[in-house]
């Protein structure tokens, strides 16, 4: 990293840190701080929308998932325009009409304290566990750039997140999502431009598409069934549908976004925003990954890209006869490639079948030399999260690799920001206001979430550590996601559908929806994303037949609130 | 109604129908031209 890259990153933070720090005038009452006086217009909390769920994950992992395996990640995203249509018509408005600072706060209206206890400490724990994923993204982009040790990294990044989170409350964290939505989108475009400019003379952008789609990399629709099949179209349709149901409509991180519209039509229209962009979005950032891949057929990519990992390797001699083998393959495929993409024209069937096949060899002598750096090295490793900053430090020009520091950094604080501020806001009202604390001071509750902030900061910052080493780490956050998503969302199915649900009913069916999904993992070859429709149909099946156990005329959940 | 404040005021149901409408055919559409880039480009 030159200079000026430097003065870019440094520019960022300093402004974003300034900019979130100056909310705290408007944070005074619990309203404020908590949610923005209910006054935000649709637009920001729209991008606040979108900026919470799109993480440095989405950037670093994504990007290195379609560099690997292809666009067909992309159908995940399939189910969140119709999760959008159903939260509009139903979770939108009973929210905003309960006038409640957290979605849990409303199951104890509809049941009793005991569920909104229950659901709201899941989401600690389910949640707790996914913000230490987000923050261990970028910190491993900084101990690639920097140098740095990993942990001093991780704190760095979760503690200056969380200082404009604690200060500035929920106006800090929408504001700040606005402005580095904008930051996320000029890096990537700029990003995308300079990597199609750096395809070889002869090679447009359409060639390397052919490329890459004779390769199968660009498939956006698999209609095959099959539940051990991690994304197709249907994994995407049912399974998605219902992680995104759970996340947006019962998850405080994005509920708390919502909360702070204006009015219930203003929060549809921030919701709707994410259905309408969401999968171009994806499809754009994927693609970006594509680009790298195509890029990479002309340009011999690393062995490894965790290049802590390879360096052990190199130690060991016979690692030389594997990179040259390696090196042979690539000039291969890459005189296939340029044949395919030039010379041969594309769709030239005898240039594609001889660039398949070369891509082929390619791929094996590239397993056979990461078979051998997973024998030197100490612990399993996953390449996928170190493409993108591998392939930006290398080969981006001066100015644009401090700009796509930056852009991974927004990502990343601006999901960070939204999670340690509901976080805090559950701890605070669900459990510090209404166990122990009922009567105190707007100022006190005030100081208590930003006390609860700091507090979740320190222990997400914790578990980064920890989930840095574990696998693609996308898939890691949704997986956590995944385990209680389901189970909650059949709360919320029960307490809005069910005017039979009692509040006994809802706390076992939860209790046994989330062991389903544990049974699910164990015991299964079943994908994680079905895990949400396991989790969801099992805590309403054993809630209902539960709630028909207790007397209509129990006091126990005799009340129904139909709003 | 009518001493509502404009800002807080809610659009009638049939207009938020469709606009649903809306969402579900330009999602359809988007799938669709992403299955013909797979296509195209495969």
């Amino acid at each position: 990293m030159k200079l000026l890259d430097w003065l870019i990153v440094i520019a960022y933070l300093a402004y974003v840190i300034w900019d979130g720090v100056r909310m705290t005038k408007h944070s005074g009452s619990k309203e404020g701080y908590f949610l923005a006086n209910r006054g935000l217009p649709w637009w920001a909390v729209g991008l606040s929308v979108m900026a919470t769920q799109l993480s440095a994950i989405t950037l670093v992992g994504t990007t290195g998932q379609a560099y690997s395996d292809g666009m067909r990640f992309i159908q995940f995203y399939y189910g969140l325009p119709f999760a959008m249509i159903i939260l509009c018509v139903t979770v939108v408005p009973f929210f905003h009409r309960a006038n409640v600072f957290t979605a849990y706060e409303y199951l104890e209206k509809r049941f009793d304290v005991r569920v909104r206890t229950l659901t709201s400490f899941f989401f600690l724990v389910s949640r707790g566990l996914g913000v230490g994923t987000i923050i261990s993204a970028p910190s491993i982009v900084l101990s690639i750039v920097f140098g740095w040790n990993l942990i001093a990294t991780i704190f760095a990044i979760g503690m200056s997140t969380t200082v404009y989170t604690m200060f500035g409350g929920v106006q800090a964290v929408t504001w700040t999502d606005v402005k580095q939505m904008v930051i996320i989108f000029f890096g990537l475009g700029v990003c995308m431009i300079v990597i199609v400019s750096s395809f070889p003379a002869g090679v447009s952008l359409s060639d390397g598409l052919h490329l890459a789609g004779s390769l199968g990399k660009l498939n956006t629709v698999d209609t095959s069934f099959d539940l051990r099949e991690k994304y197709t179209i249907w994994s995407g349709l049912i399974g998605g549908l219902f992680l995104m149901l759970g996340y947006f409509g019962c998850d405080q991180s994005q509920v708390q976004r919502f909360l702070t519209a204006k009015s219930v039509d203003e929060g549809r229209t921030s919701l709707l925003m994410s259905a309408f962009l969401k999968i171009p979005i994806q499809f754009f950032i994927l693609l970006i990954g594509i680009l790298v891949f195509v890029f990479y057929q002309f340009t011999a990519p690393p062995i490894v890209f965790n290049t802590n990992e390879v360096a052990k390797a190199q130690n060991d001699p016979r690692f030389v006869a594997i990179e040259q083998n390696y090196q042979a393959a690539h000039a291969a495929r890459r005189e296939a490639a340029v044949e395919f993409s030039t010379i041969g024209e594309v769709g030239s069937p005898h240039a594609r079948d001889a660039y398949i096949s070369s891509d082929r060899k390619f791929n094996e002598s590239r397993k056979e030399a990461i078979a051998f750096v997973r024998e030197t090295s100490d612990k399993s490793f996953n390449d996928v999260n170190y493409v993108f900053p591998t392939f930006v430090l290398e080969n981006m020009p001066m100015g644009v690799i401090g700009l796509i520091i930056a852009a991974i950094f927004a990502a990343a604080m601006s999901s960070i920001a939204a999670e340690l501020n509901a976080l805090a806001t559950a701890t605070t009202i669900d459990f510090y206001r209404r166990l122990y604390a009922p009567e105190a001071t707007d100022s006190h509750y005030v100081f208590v979430g930003r006390i609860s902030t700091f507090i979740w900061g320190i222990f997400a910052c914790v578990v980064a550590i920890f989930a840095a080493n574990l696998g693609s780490l996308i898939e890691v956050v949704n997986k956590f996601g995944s385990f209680f998503y389901g189970s909650l969302l059949g709360v919320f199915v029960l307490a809005f559908a069910v005017k039979r649900a009692r509040s006994r009913g809802a706390f076992f069916g939860l209790l046994f929806g989330i062991a389903s999904v544990w049974i699910a993992s164990s015991y299964t070859d079943i994908e994680f994303l079905w895990f949400n429709v396991i989790g969801c149909l099992v805590t309403v099946a054993v809630g209902y037949l539960i709630s028909l156990t207790v007397s209509t005329d129990s006091a126990d959940g005799t009340f129904f609130k139909a709003n | 109604m009518k001493d509502a404040d404009p800002v807080t005021k809610e659009r009638p149901t049939r207009f938020w129908n469709r606009v649903y409408a809306a969402v579900i055919f330009t999602t359809v559409v988007v799938v669709t031209l992403l299955w013909a880039f797979s296509r195209y480009f495969s």
